[in-house]
């Protein structure tokens, strides 16, 4: 211990020395002093005062963690109880469905609301403005029954009914893949619940684009967005108040279309709304179809000589759809073989209409009217006198 | 108290900081009487009425540090006189006198040279190992011990605590640096002077028994 201070060159009594320093310290008056008791009970017992401080403080945070503890069990076990799940599942819900109506439209989103007045535009829109001026769709329950014309429209002369092309009814259903596709992907789950809400989609201020376009659309929005264009000519309505109007009367034909014919397919437009449509509707959305995409299409007369159609054949598509509005008395002869003339009534024409190699039509002229079939085998019969019928014949194109 | 407790400082000291205050109790026995003694005569007669409290305020240092003390490379001790050692500077320097902790080099190296013991009076001094004092002897080496504590109060604190942790506590050179927080060479220089100046103060006053008998 006492090497390592003693200066170099010292006499070794140095460290002899160092002995005496402890020594003479352990031999100090002092040597044997104590603290006072008082200090030492003072210093002892704050030492267990503080001992004490600490345990309490421990057992106080392990009470908390304790109570925490069980105010989670008690949380967890009655989120448990069927109450509590079905509320905490409402939350979800409720939570779910704002999210997904979230940036919707606000007509389109609300409930939908309490039924109609019955002056809702008629369902042959599909005829001239002056039919359109005389609604005949006074209740939903009108819709899937066959219009049957008025006395006017029988007497109405053919080159008076004959519309022009880019207003034809587009009442001949669209190929599945060239229908507009939903408007996101939100609404699909809705949409699931209301098929084919498409064709109620377009507004009021693009009802005359609609027209215009090459795409035909089911023949159901068809009367719907000629009758909203007529609307919108002839009363200026402001936009939003005109956009919620027609889809509000969209929705509610909707609606009654479905109660009609419940078991249709979306795609089935055609046969779903046959019922209600005109049978001349038929024969004017495919000569609409036709002119707009001939290179798409071919046809052929009683199965022969594939070709492309021309002036001849959309003229002869529209005085066959002139002698159906005129004379016409469809009826449905849905569930009939549409490959094979029905019954005695041999078939004096049969011509066939392809769209991209696809049969999409059979007009078939027989001695009492015309058969129109579409893709799905449905056949629409528009009756005629003998006489217009067999002059339709003779007119068809070679 | 727990006095036989056969368990190490550091095992203690945790022990109280879990709760146990008989661990307490048993540091408490182990130190009180060291630890009392170095305050003492560090605080010498001129700060003896602040011996209790700087002795109180330590260990109360020690009771308020217990739940987060960890034995970081020092003992406990070694601890335990640094809080001490803190507590001491502190009333020192609170009572206005001036206080040169680290002004130890040199200023006894003009004692040290100008004192040159003579080598006849050590020889006559009593064997400081000796068990048994007989009458003169003891009376010499208290005597020596009243005069240990006079010169004491002539050093600086610094080399009084480097001095009085080396030979009254008996830590380490290496223990009584870190129990000063300086280097290991710093306290071996404050240890040197420090004895230096304690043997001129002692030789040139504390004649040899031989003489002083004789």
């Amino acid at each position: 211990m006492t090497d390592d201070v003693t200066p170099p060159g010292r006499a070794p009594a140095d460290e002899a020395r160092d002995a005496h320093l402890r020594a003479a310290l352990r031999h100090a008056p002092d040597a044997d002093a104590r603290p006072p008791d008082a200090v030492s009970a003072r210093i002892l017992a704050v030492a267990r005062a503080s001992s004490t401080r600490a345990d309490v403080s421990r057992d106080s945070a392990r009470r908390r963690q304790g109570r925490l503890a069980s105010m989670l069990a008690g949380l967890w076990i009655s989120a448990a109880r069927p109450s509590m799940a079905g509320a905490f599942a409402t939350v979800v819900v409720a939570t779910l469905v704002g999210v997904l109506w979230w940036e919707r439209p606000i007509d389109v989103a609300m409930v939908r609301p309490a039924p109609v007045e019955p002056s809702a535009p008629p369902a042959a829109t599909t005829a001239p403005p002056a039919t359109l001026s005389k609604p005949t769709l006074t209740s939903p329950s009108a819709l899937p029954k066959p219009a049957s014309p008025s006395p006017a429209e029988q007497a109405t002369p053919l080159a008076r009914v004959a519309p022009p092309a880019a207003r034809a009814p587009d009442a001949f259903p669209a190929p599945a893949g060239r229908r507009q596709a939903p408007r996101s992907s939100v609404d699909a789950p809705s949409r699931s619940v209301e098929p084919a809400p498409e064709h109620a989609s377009p507004p009021v201020d693009d009802a005359a684009a609609a027209d215009q376009r090459t795409d035909v659309r089911g023949d159901r929005s068809a009367p719907t967005a000629a009758a909203a264009h007529e609307r919108s000519e002839a009363e200026p309505v402001p936009k939003a108040l005109r956009k919620s109007e027609t889809q509000g009367f969209v929705r509610r034909e909707r609606d009654a279309n479905l109660a009609a014919a419940p078991a249709a397919e979306p795609r089935d437009q055609l046969s779903a709304a046959a019922p209600q449509a005109p049978a001349a509707a038929g024969l004017a959305g495919l000569r609409a179809r036709v002119q707009s995409a001939p290179e798409q299409w071919t046809w052929t007369r009683d199965g022969i000589d594939d070709r492309h159609p021309g002036a001849a054949l959309t003229t002869w598509l529209a005085e066959a759809e002139q002698a159906a509005r005129a004379n016409a008395s469809a009826t449905n002869a849905a569930g009939k073989d549409a490959a094979t003339p029905a019954g005695s009534e041999a078939a004096r024409l049969e011509i066939q209409l392809f769209e991209a190699g696809r049969r999409r039509a059979i007009v078939r002229v027989t001695a009492a009217g015309i058969d129109l079939v579409d893709e799905t085998g449905r056949m629409q019969r528009i009756r005629l006198d003998p006489s217009t019928s067999a002059a339709l014949a003779a007119s068809a194109p070679r | 108290m727990m006095r036989d407790d056969v368990r190490d400082d550091e095992t203690l000291m945790l022990a109280y900081g879990a709760g146990d205050v008989a661990a307490f109790e048993v540091l408490y026995a182990r130190h009180h009487a060291a630890l009392y003694r170095f305050v003492r005569r560090m605080l010498g007669r001129h700060f003896a009425a602040q011996v209790d409290e700087a002795f109180q305020d330590t260990w109360l240092r020690v009771v308020q540090s217990a739940a987060r003390w960890e034995p970081r490379g020092a003992t406990f001790r070694t601890w335990l006189y640094t809080l001490a050692h803190h507590r001491v500077i502190d009333l020192v320097r609170r009572s206005g006198r001036e206080l040169s902790i680290d002004a130890v080099d040199g200023d006894g190296d003009a004692d040290v040279a100008a004192w040159e013991p003579q080598a006849t009076a050590w020889q006559h001094w009593p064997a400081p190992a000796g068990s048994a004092l007989h009458g003169d002897e003891l009376a010499f080496w208290r005597h020596a011990g009243e005069r240990l504590l006079q010169c004491l109060e002539q050093l600086s604190v610094a080399q009084r605590s480097a001095f009085l942790l080396h030979h009254d506590d008996g830590l380490s050179l290496d223990e009584v640096a870190r129990a000063l927080e300086v280097g290991f060479e710093t306290a071996k220089t404050r240890l040197r002077y420090a004895m230096a100046k304690l043997r001129a103060c002692m030789g040139a006053y504390l004649a040899p028994l031989a003489e002083s008998s004789g």
